[in-house]
């Protein structure tokens, strides 16, 4: 009884926590990227004051089904984080992010505004871009440690040396959670482009809260398989997931926006390759999940 | 000590102080004070730094930039872009023409200062304000953002708001049979 309570003690302060380490890590992005084009940036803690500002909106319109359906979203990209943090699936964990991503959709298609519905198409293609790709990076990481379960996967060789092209695709991935250019085709995230404010249109105060915490867990989440790489060896995970992010605001700095085609061709053209050598490398490796 | 109801107040006071996201709404002016606030969101003044972000979207804005004087083309458009925003939330009026109605105060579609239309927190003086002078108002207005607008200490404004509505009761000339 005890390990257990112990075990869900554990998960609930993970699962508060996270939100806070990814907040701070867009404030030190948004430092970077300030940087880059040689200007101040916001304070380290901006993200969470933005939150927190939002939570604490009094009223603000919510459609009902809008809110409902962020609300699923945000539970849906949690229980995902919860469930790889307590060595569960990683399979089951991406469907249950992608399932969370499919209610963003919906809640963005729920609304009549025209911004809302062009971002909520242009989300389905993140979504079209994300979820197979993760879906190969879950299968690589099993068929290297003969399990998709997440505590046999830590327990296993260090993926890294194993597969090392799935780097360039979890850096993909990042890029599509934190909406780095050329990815960030369904919702504004910097200020004045041609979207406006796309798929969170609709959404105001506690609502886009919400939203933007379900996409914290998201990006939690993209960190954690990056950092799975490593194995066991944590810190030496979360320096991968580092130099993923740093690559990721490198391209933010030098494409430009993308069309939903070019965005989608290099999601899977750069990405899918990279997946599929290593899920080749993988399997002649020997073992893995099928002879 | 302090406890955690008022350590949580604190931090949800510094969070509300400390990201003011713009809105911009053009009345019709000249265009001078939008020119000098798209240099403000260059990276020369760095407004980000403060917070600011320049979101497209009132319902996700806590301050209103408004330029140029009310009118009756667009007086109820205002309004609504004021309506639509959630509380707390705070209204900067940017040059001679919001305070008055500027060079076009006496023209015949021109209803005068936007305080005939939505109350006003902040007027930033000059035509145009230089962009720090803009900078300087919506940080004056963002140390309001900390309380709803019902729940802040009542002071004399340089426009004394209108209940919503007033403006429609009051359009000061006539533009055709159907306005008679």
């Amino acid at each position: 009884m005890l390990p257990q309570m112990v075990l869900l003690a554990a998960t609930a302060i993970l699962a508060l926590a996270a939100p806070l380490g990814v907040g701070v890590a867009l404030g030190f992005d948004r430092q970077a990227t300030a940087a880059v084009q040689r200007r101040l940036g916001p304070p380290l803690l901006q993200p969470l004051y933005d939150l927190t500002k939002l939570a604490t909106k009094v009223g603000g319109p919510a459609d009902r089904l809008l809110a409902g359906l962020v609300l699923a979203q945000l539970g849906l990209s949690a229980a995902a984080l919860v469930l790889f943090a307590t060595g569960g699936d990683l399979v089951v964990a991406v469907l249950l992010l992608g399932a969370g991503h499919v209610m963003f959709v919906l809640a963005a298609a729920s609304v009549e505004s025209p911004y809302a519905q062009l971002g909520a198409s242009r989300e389905l293609v993140l979504l079209v871009a994300r979820e197979p790709l993760l879906l190969l990076v879950a299968l690589a990481y099993g068929q290297v440690a003969g399990s998709t379960l997440v505590r046999e996967i830590v327990a296993a060789r260090p993926l890294l040396l194993e597969v090392p092209t799935l780097g360039i695709t979890c850096t993909v991935l990042l890029g599509i959670a934190l909406c780095k250019s050329p990815w960030d085709i369904a919702t504004s995230h910097h200020g004045h482009q041609e979207l406006v404010k796309g798929s969170t249109t609709e959404m105001a105060g506690r609502w886009l809260a919400f939203a933007e915490l379900g996409r914290w867990y998201e990006v939690a989440f993209v960190v954690a398989v990056i950092a799975l790489a490593a194995g066991s060896a944590m810190v030496f995970g979360m320096l991968l997931a580092g130099l993923a992010w740093a690559a990721a605001l490198l391209l933010d700095n030098a494409l430009p926006r993308a069309t939903w085609r070019s965005a989608l061709g290099m999601a899977w053209g750069i990405g899918g390759a990279s997946a599929a050598v290593a899920l080749l490398m993988a399997s002649v490796g020997g073992g893995g999940l099928w002879p | 000590m302090i406890g955690p109801r008022a350590l949580w107040g604190r931090w949800v006071r510094r969070a509300r102080t400390h990201s003011p996201w713009v809105v911009h709404f053009d009345c019709g002016g000249c265009n001078g004070c939008d020119i000098e606030i798209l240099d403000l969101l260059t990276p020369v003044h760095s407004a980000e730094r403060f917070g600011v972000v320049n979101v497209g979207d009132p319902r996700q804005a806590d301050i209103l930039l408004v330029t140029g004087p009310a009118n009756l083309r667009n007086a109820a458009v205002l309004r609504t872009t004021y309506d639509q925003m959630v509380e707390p939330k705070a209204v900067v009026a940017i040059g001679a023409c919001t305070a008055y109605g500027g060079i076009f105060h006496g023209a015949p579609n021109v209803l005068g200062g936007i305080h005939e239309i939505v109350p006003v927190d902040v007027h930033v003086p000059g035509c145009p304000p230089r962009p720090e002078a803009i900078l300087g108002g919506i940080l004056r207005a963002a140390a309001l953002l900390a309380q709803p607008r019902s729940q802040r200490p009542a002071e004399p404004a340089l426009g004394e708001a209108q209940p919503a509505g007033v403006w429609r009761a009051r359009p000061r000339v006539s533009l055709g049979a159907d306005d008679a």
